[in-house]
C-alpha cells in the first residue's frame, strides 16, 4: 500500500499541536499547545468541512502531493545548491 | 526599544539568508536566517503567543505553520519542525546566537533525519474478530460458556456477567499481544518507531478497535518496502491498516537547546 495524506487532518493536527520540537530555552516565550488554540481546533475537527470550505485543505493537499512526488529530486537539488 | 519576538517554523540545512516565497502566519514575511550551514525559518512577531477564539483563524494559522514547513522541506530537504506557536524572545541576532550555541546538536539532528520522513501507521481490528480469537484460544472462557448453558436463568445471568468480564480482560490481553507483534515486525523495516499515545482516529474507524498507532521514521528508499510489509499485515487477516504521510519528522526531533 502507499501512504496517503487524504483524510489525514487529524494526524496532521496531532503533530503540529502536540509534537514537533520543544525548545528548553529561556528565550522561548511560547511553546506550542496554547490551550485556547488547541481546544478550538480540536472542536473544529468535528466539522472538517469548515476548513474544506475555507479552501485551506485543498491547497494543502495538492501541494503536498506535489512535494511527495518530487521529494527525492528536490532533496538532491538542495544538497547541491543549498 | 520594545523587544520583539521571532516565530520559529523549523530548522533547515541552508547556508544563506533567503526569503521564503510563501507567506507566514497572518501574512507575515518568512525568512531564513543562517549560521554556517544551518538556518532557522522564522518571521518577526510580537513577543506574545498567538491566541484566538476564532476557530477559522486558528485553523488557518496552524495550517499556515504546516505550509511553511512543507515549503522549507521542498527547498532544503527534511527539516526539524517546531511545534506550532514556538516564539523566541528577541530579534535576528538572538536567533543566530541561539543557532551558534546549539550548532552541534542541531547539525546532528538534521543529519539524522536527512533523506527521511515520518509516516503514521495505525492498525485497527473488529472487536468481534478478537473475541473470536479469544474463544478459540482460551479454554477457560469456553468452559464458562458451557457451564452457563446448563444453568437455570438467574444463575446464568451472573455467569454471563462473569463471562463478559473475562472476555474484556482477554480481549485487551490479545490486543496487547497483537500490538507488540506488529510493533516488532514494522520496527524491523523502519529506522525508528514510536508508539503514539492518546491518538485520535478518523470517524470512519470509530467502530473498530485501535490495536496500535505508530510513528515511523523511514528512509526515502524504504517507503515501498514498508508498504509491502503493511499489505502483508493486512492480508494476514482481521485487521485494517492506515498508512499516512509523509510528514516532517515531528515525532523524531529531540532538541534540548540551551539559551
Amino acid at each position: 500500500m502507499k501512504p496517503t495524506r487524504d483524510d489525514a487532518l487529524v494526524d496532521l493536527l496531532d503533530r503540529l499541536l502536540d509534537k514537533g520540537a520543544l525548545l528548553t530555552v529561556d528565550v522561548i516565550i511560547s511553546v506550542g499547545g496554547v490551550p485556547l488554540i488547541g481546544l478550538s481546533l480540536k472542536a473544529a475537527l468535528a466539522s472538517m468541512e469548515t476548513m474544506l470550505d475555507y479552501g485551506m485543505m485543498e491547497a494543502w493537499d495538492s501541494q503536498t502531493r506535489e512535494w511527495y512526488s518530487s521529494h527525492k529530486e528536490l532533496e538532491k537539488d538542495a544538497t547541491v545548491k543549498p | 526599544m520594545v523587544e520583539g519576538g521571532m516565530y520559529v517554523y523549523s530548522i533547515v540545512s541552508s547556508e544563506s539568508d533567503v526569503k521564503m516565497e510563501t507567506a507566514g502566519i497572518g501574512g507575515a514575511c518568512v525568512c531564513v536566517l543562517s549560521l554556517e550551514d544551518i538556518s532557522a525559518v522564522v518571521h518577526q512577531c510580537a513577543p506574545v503567543p498567538y491566541t484566538t477564539e476564532n476557530e477559522q483563524m486558528a485553523g488557518e494559522w496552524v495550517l499556515t505553520h504546516h505550509k511553511v514547513i512543507e515549503e522549507a522541506t521542498r527547498r532544503f530537504g527534511t527539516v526539524l519542525p517546531m511545534r506550532f506557536n514556538t516564539i523566541i524572545k528577541g530579534d535576528e541576532h538572538t536567533v543566530r546566537q541561539w543557532l551558534r550555541k546549539n550548532y552541534e546538536m542541531l547539525k546532528k539532528e538534521l543529519e539524522e533525519v536527512r533523506g527521511r520522513a515520518e509516516f503514521g501507521v495505525q492498525i485497527f481490528c473488529d472487536e468481534s474478530t478478537v473475541e473470536q480469537r479469544v474463544l478459540e484460544n482460551s479454554p477457560e472462557i469456553s468452559v464458562l460458556k458451557q457451564q452457563m448453558e446448563k444453568m437455570p436463568k438467574g444463575a446464568g445471568y451472573l455467569y454471563e456477567r462473569k463471562l463478559s468480564q473475562h472476555m474484556k480482560e482477554h480481549v485487551s490481553q490479545e490486543l496487547e499481544v497483537l500490538s507488540k507483534g506488529f510493533c516488532e515486525t514494522i520496527g524491523e523495516h523502519v529506522e525508528r518507531v514510536k508508539v503514539d499515545e492518546n491518538v485520535r482516529v478518523p470517524d470512519e474507524y470509530g467502530d473498530k478497535r485501535l490495536v496500535v498507532s505508530l510513528s515511523c521514521l523511514v528512509h526515502d528508499d524504504d517507503i515501498g518496502k514498508l508498504g509491502v510489509v503493511l499489505d502483508e499485515i493486512e492480508e494476514s487477516g482481521g485487521v485494517s491498516v492506515r498508512f499516512t504521510g509523509p510528514w516532517a519528522p515531528f515525532n523524531f526531533v529531540h532538541l534540548e537547546c540551551g539559551e
